[in-house]
C-alpha cells in the first residue's frame, strides 16, 4: 500500500483546521487551486476528467412542474463551471464544490421546452389548442394535474399532436444546441449535445441519455429520438444507425435506472420477448458501451438479495417505479431481477455470450446526477435535490405527489470519471467508447485500474504506476484474453481520496465468472484496506470505524487512508472460464445529505427513515477476461 | 522589516505559523485566540421579526455559531458556516424583546395589550415593512407612545429575557464553545445611532436578577453607565457596553460634549472608559475606522462606508455626517487631545468587528453571508430596497463583516470578558486573520521570525491594548507585529502601522506606515507601496492565491517618535482582493453591479491600540 503522498495530506490538513474536527477545505470556495494526486504528474497517456453526463433543466416538462422554471441550460453549465447561480425554488444563491470538467444537459425529448414555452408565451405553443389549454391550467396553479398528464402521455407514449410538430421540436432543440455550443471551450470545459430518450413502458424505466460527439451543424439536421417515435431500445438504436450514416455523427447511449426497471433493462430477452440474438447485442453494443449504474434515485449496483455475500450490497436502494398510475393510486410491490441490476447484468452478460457468441452487456459503469435542478449537485453537503422542490430540509422530508416518494429518497450522487487525453468532445467521447470510465457516488476519488499478466507488487509503490499500468496491461474498461500457461491475471490499482473529501476505507475487487456448470458466480474480494488491517482467515476485514458526529453532522480524517494502492492477482483463477474484474473503492462513513437536514430541522436521524451515514464508492468499468479459443 | 520569501512552500509557512502560534512558553503567551461574534439578532428583535426573521430563534443562532446546519429563516434552504466560531453574544433589542414573536403566536400576555390588538392585523397581512416604519418613526420621534409603554411592564418583558438567558446557560459550554448573555440598548435620539451592546462575564442567575436596560429607560448613555454602576453593586455582574455604528449617529457616538451639551470632563472619561473599553467598529452596516474625508492621505480609507442613517422620517436628511466624533480613529485623535485638557482619556478603547446580523446567522464570509436582514439573503432582494419608496439602503450596500478575535487565557465568559476588560481584542471584517501586536522598548528585528515571538512579545513588551510610558532616553518604541492569513482564506497584502499624535500645538495627526508588504515589495522613497493587484475574475468570483503572502512579520520602530507627544498606535492589516458578496450575486444573476457597489474588496484586520504616554 502507498502512502508516499499521505504525509504531506495529513500536514496540510492538520495546519487548516488547528481548532475543529471537522476535515478542512484544502482552499476556500471559489480559490481556483486544484490538488492533484502526486500520481498524476507522471507521463501517464490520461488524465482525469470529471462529468454529470445526466442533467435536466427548465426545459424538461417534469423539472419544470418540480418548481423549476427558471434554470436554464445556460444555468445549468455556469454551475458546473463552478460559478454562482440562483437556486431555482428557494431563489438562494449556490455553488458547486468542486466545478466539473464536462456536462450534457439532457433534456427530455418528449415535450422538451413545451411547459417552459408556454410559460414563455411562445406562439408557437400558446397558438394551438393544448397549448391554450395547458397554459390555463398552469396559470390557475393546477401544475401537478398538467403534470401528471404529460407523465401519462409519456408514459402511454401518445403525445399532444399539436405542441409536438416538428417546428415546435426543432425550435427548442435548436436553442438547446446553440446554448451548448457557446459554453463549450475546448481543453477548459466541455459540452455535449445530448437528450433523453424517456421509454417507461408500464411505469418501467428504460430511459437512455444519448449525447454525440458532434457540433450543431450536425445535430441540427435532426430532432432527438423521443419515445413517442417508439418505446422501444431497439429501434432507438436502429435510428442511431441510421442518423449517424446520414448525419455523418457518432452518439453514445447511456441506459440508467436499471433498478426502476421491472427487469427490462438487462432482460434475458429482447423487447418482442425472444431469446438475445447476436445481431441484437452487436447492436446493443455499438451504441451502449456505458451505463449509467448509480445516481440520485439510487444505485445500481447490485443488492443484498442478489448478492447476498456482499456486506456493502444494499447501498442507496431506490424503488419507486415512475408510472403515472402508481402515482394516481400507490405504489406496487418490488421484485428485484437480475435484470435490474449492473452486476447481475454483467454476469448475465457472461451467460449470453457463451450461447451466441457476443455479450450484449459488456459494459463500462459510470454515475451521474439526473438532478432536475440544473445544479448537477452529487456532494452530500451541498446537495441541491432531485427536483427543485425537495431542496430545503423542510420539503426533503414532505410529500410532494401522492406516493410515498420524499426527497430524502434520494441520493445526493453520481458523477463519471473519464480517463482521457484532454479535455475535448473527441477526446472524452472516445474515452467512453473505450469504456476508460468510472463511477462514483459523488467524491471525487480518483481510481486507477489496469488489468495484465505482468504487473509486479512494487509497481503499486511506482511513481509511475499509470504508465507501467499502460505498458504492462490493459486500462479499466479493456480485456485480456488467453492466459499464458500458468499464470493468473494481475490487476494493478490505485486509490486516492477526494482532495476534499473524506479518506479511503478499503479497496475491492468485484469478479464475476462463469462457472464449469455455466452458471455465473460472483466473489468480492478485500484486495487494501486502510490503518493497516488485514483480512481474517475466512477473508473478512474489521469494519473501518465511523467519525460520524450525529449531533453536529462532522467527520474526521482520523481514520481510513488517503491513498490506496495494490497489485492484486487473483487466486482462484481459471483460464478457461469467462470472467469480469472491477474495483469498488469504499470511504471511510460520512454523513449522507438527510443526516445534515435532520440537523437542521432539530429532528432525530432516526426518524428520517435513512441511514445517517453512508460510505460513498467508486465504481471502476470491468476489465474483462476471455479465454483463449 | 521583514518580509517572508515568497517562494518558500506554502506547508512550510503554515508550519511556521502553527510553531509560532504553539511554541511559546506557559504564561500571557499561550493566550489562545478565540472567534466570536459579539452582536448577533434573533427573532426576538422585533425588527428582526419585521423583516422576515420568523423562525431563527437563539437556538438557532448557536447551533449555526457551534457550525451546524441550520435551516435559513427566509429562503428555507440550509445554511452552515464556514469556520465555526468560538463564543456567540445574542444581543437582541432590548426595546420590544420578541412582541411580534408573541403577538403573531398568539401569547394572550401579549394580545390582552392595545399595542398587540393594534399590530397583529398588520402583522398577519405581512406588513411588517410597517409596523417597523410606525415604530422607528415613534422612537425617533422621541415621544414613547403609550401603547408602547404598556409593553414595558415587567409581566410582558420577565418571559422573553429568562428564555434569551436560559438559552445561553444551555450553549455555554466552558472550554468548547461560550454563550456570554447580553442585549442591545437602542437608544435613537434624533435618528443618532448611540447603540450599544451590553454583555456580562455572569451567569442565568445573576442575569434574572435584572431586566436589561433599554432606551425605553432612557435614551443617554450616562444613564445606562449609572444603571450598569448601580447594577453591578446590587449583583455583582461584571458588563462591558460596547457602542456601534458610529458612522451613523450623527457625531454623537465619541463627542466633545455630554448629553446634556456640558463639555467633557475627566468624570465622564473615567465612567465611560470604565464601561465601555472596546467599541465595535466594523459590522454590516459599514466600517467606522475611518473615512476618507477625514483621513485624505490613507488610500485605504474608503471602506465599506456606509452613510444610511436610522430614520424613516420624511423631510430630514438621511444622510449620515462625516466627523471625528463618527469614525474610531477620528475618536482615537480626539481622545488625546481631550487627555490633554483634563487628564483623562474618555475614547481609549480596544476595537473589534462584530456582524449586527438580524438572520439569527452570524456571516462574515463573502461567500456564504446570509444578510442583515433575513429577507437581504436571496441575490434578487438584494438590489431592492427594504422598505419601498424610500432612500435606505439595499441589500448589496451591507457588508459581510465582521468578527472579533480575542486573545484570552480559556474560551470562557470569565476569560473572554476578561481580555475584553484589558482590550486584548482586535477587528476582522470577516476573515480569521491571525495577528500578534506588541509594544516595547527593546525589539529587535530576529523577534519577528522567532519561533517563540508571542512569548517574546509579552516579555519584553505589552500586547494590543496595553500602555507604553516613559520612553527610555533616546529610544523610540519598536512594534513586533505577525499576521498570518485565514487558513481557508486569502494571502495578506501588507501590514501597516497607524500612528496618532498630539502635537505642540494640542492638535493630534495622524499618519499611516507600511511596515511589511508581501511578494518583496518594498516602498518607495515617500512609503507609498505599489498596489498587491487583483486576482479575482469579475467573470466567474474565483481568485488565486498566487499573489500575497501567507505570512508577514515585522519589527518597525516609530522613525519619527517625539517622547513628549502622546500618541496611539494599531496595526491595520489587509488581504489581498477578493470577490466581495455583491459580485457572487452579479454573476448568479448574470447583471452588472449598479454604480457604487463594489465587486472586489480587501479584507483587514484591525489590532486595538497600543498607546504611548509621556
Amino acid at each position: 500500500m502507498r502512502r508516499f503522498a499521505t504525509i504531506l495530506v495529513l500536514l496540510a490538513a492538520a495546519g487548516c483546521s488547528p481548532d475543529t474536527g471537522a476535515p478542512p477545505p484544502d482552499e476556500a470556495p471559489g480559490a481556483r487551486e486544484a490538488a492533484e494526486p502526486a500520481e498524476q504528474a507522471d507521463d501517464a497517456p490520461t488524465r482525469l476528467f470529471w462529468g454529470d453526463t445526466h442533467l435536466h433543466s427548465s426545459y424538461s416538462p417534469d423539472a419544470f412542474f418540480f418548481g423549476n422554471r427558471s434554470a436554464d441550460p445556460d444555468t445549468a453549465y455556469r454551475y458546473a463551471k463552478g460559478l454562482p447561480i440562483v437556486h431555482p425554488h428557494h431563489r438562494a444563491r449556490i455553488r458547486i464544490g468542486t466545478p466539473l470538467d464536462f456536462l450534457v444537459v439532457a433534456d427530455h425529448a418528449e415535450m422538451m421546452g413545451v411547459p417552459f414555452g408556454l410559460m414563455q408565451g411562445d406562439t408557437k405553443l400558446t397558438g394551438t389548442e393544448n397549448g391554450r389549454r395547458l397554459l390555463g391550467m398552469m396559470k390557475e396553479g393546477k401544475g401537478q394535474e398538467v403534470f401528471l398528464e404529460f407523465v401519462g402521455r409519456i408514459n402511454t407514449g401518445e403525445p399532444y399532436a399539436d405542441l409536438d410538430t416538428r417546428e415546435t421540436r426543432s425550435s427548442i432543440w435548436r436553442r438547446s444546441n446553440e446554448i451548448a455550443e457557446r459554453h463549450n471551450e475546448p481543453g477548459v470545459f466541455t459540452t455535449f449535445i445530448g437528450w433523453e430518450w424517456t421509454s417507461t413502458p408500464g411505469g418501467k424505466n428504460l430511459h437512455r441519455v444519448v449525447f454525440t460527439a458532434a457540433g450543431i451543424e450536425t445535430s441540427s439536421q435532426f430532432v432527438p429520438y423521443s419515445s413517442f417515435e417508439s418505446g422501444r431500445p431497439e429501434d432507438l438504436w436502429s435510428w442511431l444507425d441510421a442518423t449517424a450514416a446520414r448525419v455523418r455523427a457518432d452518439f453514445v447511449s447511456i441506459p440508467h435506472n436499471s433498478n426502476i426497471s421491472g427487469g427490462l433493462m438487462f432482460d434475458a430477452v429482447d423487447s418482442d420477448g425472444r431469446p438475445i440474438s447476436a445481431d441484437y447485442a452487436r447492436q446493443r453494443m455499438r451504441w451502449e458501451g456505458v451505463v449509467e449504474m448509480t445516481q440520485i434515485k439510487g444505485d445500481s449496483e447490485t443488492i443484498g438479495v442478489l448478492s447476498p455475500n456482499d456486506e456493502f450490497a444494499d447501498f442507496e436502494t431506490f424503488s419507486h417505479l415512475i408510472d403515472a398510475d402508481a402515482i394516481e393510486g400507490g405504489q406496487q410491490e418490488r421484485t428485484w431481477k437480475a435484470g435490474d441490476f449492473a452486476r447481475t447484468a454483467l454476469l448475465r452478460g457472461l451467460e449470453i455470450e457463451a450461447s451466441v457468441g457476443v455479450n450484449p452487456y459488456r459494459f463500462g459503469m459510470i454515475g451521474a446526477t439526473d438532478s432536475h435542478t440544473s445544479a448537477a449537485s452529487a456532494e452530500e453537503d451541498n446537495f441541491h435535490g432531485k427536483t427543485a422542490f425537495d431542496s430545503t430540509p423542510a420539503n426533503t422530508f414532505a410529500e410532494f405527489l401522492t406516493v410515498e416518494r420524499f426527497g430524502a429518497d434520494m441520493s445526493g450522487a453520481g458523477l463519471a470519471g473519464v480517463w482521457a487525453e484532454e479535455n475535448t468532445r473527441a477526446s472524452l467521447f472516445a474515452a467512453f467508447k473505450r469504456k476508460e470510465v468510472y463511477a462514483t457516488t459523488g467524491p471525487r476519488i480518483h481510481l486507477r485500474f489496469f488489468g495484465g499478466f505482468e504487473f509486479a507488487p512494487g509497481d503499486a509503490d511506482s511513481a509511475a504506476l499509470a504508465r507501467l499500468g499502460y505498458e504492462k496491461g490493459v486500462p479499466m474498461g479493456g480485456e485480456l484474453a488467453a492466459a499464458p500457461a500458468g499464470r493468473a491475471p494481475g490487476f494493478l490499482i490505485h486509490a486516492a481520496k477526494d482532495p476534499k473529501g473524506a479518506n479511503l476505507d478499503r479497496v475491492q475487487v468485484v469478479k464475476g465468472w462463469l462457472g464449469a456448470d455455466g452458471k455465473p458466480q460472483e466473489r468480492v474480494y478485500d484486495v487494501a484496506a486502510s490503518d493497516g488491517r488485514r483480512p481474517d482467515g475466512a477473508g473478512r476485514l474489521a469494519p473501518v470505524g465511523n467519525t460520524v458526529d450525529l449531533a453536529t453532522g462532522r467527520y474526521t480524517n482520523t481514520i481510513g487512508d488517503a491513498q490506496l494502492a495494490v497489485v492484486w492477482t487473483d487466486p482462484d483463477f481459471d483460464a478457461g472460464q469467462r470472467a469480469f474484474y472491477y474495483a469498488r473503492v469504499l470511504q471511510i462513513p460520512t454523513p449522507r445529505h438527510t443526516l445534515y437536514d435532520a440537523i437542521a430541522l432539530g429532528m432525530d436521524p432516526a426518524e428520517t427513515g435513512h441511514p445517517p451515514t453512508i460510505q460513498e464508492r467508486a465504481y471502476s468499468s470491468p476489465i474483462w477476461y476471455a479465454p483463449g479459443q | 522589516m521583514k518580509l517572508h520569501d515568497s517562494t518558500l512552500g506554502a506547508l512550510g509557512r503554515l508550519a511556521a505559523a502553527l510553531a509560532i502560534a504553539g511554541a511559546a512558553p506557559a504564561g500571557a503567551a499561550e493566550r489562545q485566540l478565540l472567534w466570536g461574534d459579539t452582536h448577533l439578532h434573533t427573532n426576538y428583535s422585533f425588527d428582526a421579526y419585521l423583516f422576515q426573521n420568523r423562525t431563527a430563534d437563539p437556538d438557532t443562532a448557536y447551533r449555526y455559531a457551534k457550525g451546524l446546519p441550520v435551516v435559513h429563516p427566509f429562503h428555507g434552504a440550509r445554511v452552515q458556516i464556514g469556520t465555526p466560531l468560538d463564543f456567540l453574544v445574542v444581543a437582541d433589542h432590548a426595546e420590544l424583546t420578541a412582541v411580534p414573536l408573541r403577538i403573531f403566536e398568539g401569547d394572550p400576555a401579549l394580545l390582552a395589550t392595545a399595542f398587540g390588538r393594534d399590530m397583529a392585523p398588520l402583522i398577519a397581512a405581512g406588513k411588517g415593512g410597517e409596523v417597523f416604519r410606525r415604530l422607528v418613526a415613534t422612537a425617533n420621534a422621541g415621544t414613547g407612545d403609550p401603547r408602547i409603554e404598556e409593553l414595558r411592564s415587567a409581566a410582558v418583558r420577565v418571559p422573553a429575557w429568562h428564555h434569551l438567558v436560559d438559552a445561553a446557560d444551555r450553549h455555554d459550554d466552558p472550554g468548547t464553545f461560550t454563550a456570554l448573555i447580553g442585549w442591545e440598548w437602542s437608544s435613537l435620539p434624533d435618528a443618532a445611532n448611540l447603540h450599544r451592546v451590553v454583555m456580562l462575564a455572569d451567569d442565568g442567575a445573576v442575569a434574572k436578577q435584572f431586566l436589561p436596560f433599554s432606551t425605553l429607560d432612557s435614551d443617554r448613555p450616562e444613564d445606562l453607565w449609572a444603571w450598569l454602576e448601580r447594577t453591578t453593586a446590587a449583583t455583582g455582574a461584571e458588563f462591558v457596553a460596547i457602542p456601534h455604528n458610529m458612522n451613523i449617529s450623527k457625531g454623537r457616538m465619541f463627542p466633545l460634549e455630554d448629553s446634556e451639551g456640558r463639555p467633557l470632563t475627566a468624570e465622564y472619561a473615567r465612567t465611560r472608559m470604565r464601561w465601555e473599553p472596546v467599541a465595535e467598529i466594523t459590522q454590516i452596516k459599514g466600517d467606522s475606522e475611518t473615512h476618507p474625508a477625514l483621513s485624505p492621505n490613507d488610500e485605504f480609507a474608503d471602506f465599506e462606508t456606509y452613510r444610511f442613517l436610522i430614520d424613516t422620517r420624511p423631510d430630514t436628511d438621511h444622510l449620515a455626517s462625516v466627523t471625528r466624533g463618527d469614525y474610531a480613529r477620528g475618536a482615537l485623535l480626539r481622545g488625546l487631545e481631550l487627555e490633554e485638557t483634563f487628564g483623562a482619556n474618555p475614547y481609549k478603547f480596544g476595537m473589534i468587528g462584530a456582524t449586527d446580523a438580524h438572520t439569527g446567522v452570524a456571516s462574515a464570509e463573502e461567500d456564504n453571508f446570509h444578510g442583515k436582514m433575513a429577507l437581504d439573503s436571496v441575490p434578487e432582494k438584494k438590489p431592492e430596497r427594504r422598505i419601498s419608496g424610500g432612500d435606505g439602503p439595499i441589500g448589496w450596500n451591507m457588508a459581510a463583516q465582521g468578527l472579533a478575535g480575542v486573545w484570552a487565557e480559556a474560551n470562557t465568559r470569565a476569560a473572554i470578558v476578561a481580555a475584553f476588560k484589558r482590550k486584548e481584542v482586535y477587528a476582522t471584517t470577516g476573515p480569521r486573520i491571525q495577528l500578534r501586536f506588541f509594544g516595547g522598548w527593546e525589539f529587535a528585528a530576529a523577534d519577528a521570525s522567532a519561533a517563540d515571538l508571542a512569548a517574546r512579545g509579552y516579555a519584553g513588551g505589552v500586547p494590543m491594548g496595553g500602555d507604553l510610558s516613559a520612553a527610555p532616553a533616546g529610544r523610540a518604541p519598536s512594534f513586533l507585529i505577525h499576521a498570518a492569513k485565514d487558513p481557508v482564506g486569502a494571502n495578506l497584502d501588507r501590514i501597516q502601522v497607524v500612528k496618532g499624535w498630539l502635537g505642540a500645538d494640542g492638535k493630534a495627526s495622524e499618519r499611516v506606515f507600511n511596515v511589511a508588504a508581501s511578494d518583496g515589495r518594498t516602498p518607495d522613497v515617500f512609503g507609498v507601496l505599489s498596489p498587491v493587484g487583483s486576482t479575482v475574475d469579475l467573470a466567474t468570483a474565483t481568485w488565486t492565491n498566487d499573489i500575497g503572502n501567507p505570512q508577514l512579520a515585522a519589527v518597525w520602530t516609530d522613525p519619527e517618535f517625539d517622547a513628549g507627544q502622546r500618541a496611539f498606535y494599531y496595526v491595520r492589516v489587509l488581504q489581498i482582493p477578493t470577490p466581495r458578496h455583491s459580485l457572487y450575486d452579479a454573476v448568479a444573476l448574470g447583471r452588472e453591479l449598479p454604480e457604487g457597489i463594489s465587486a472586489t474588496l480587501q479584507e483587514r484586520a484591525y489590532s486595538s491600540p497600543i498607546w504611548y504616554t509621556p
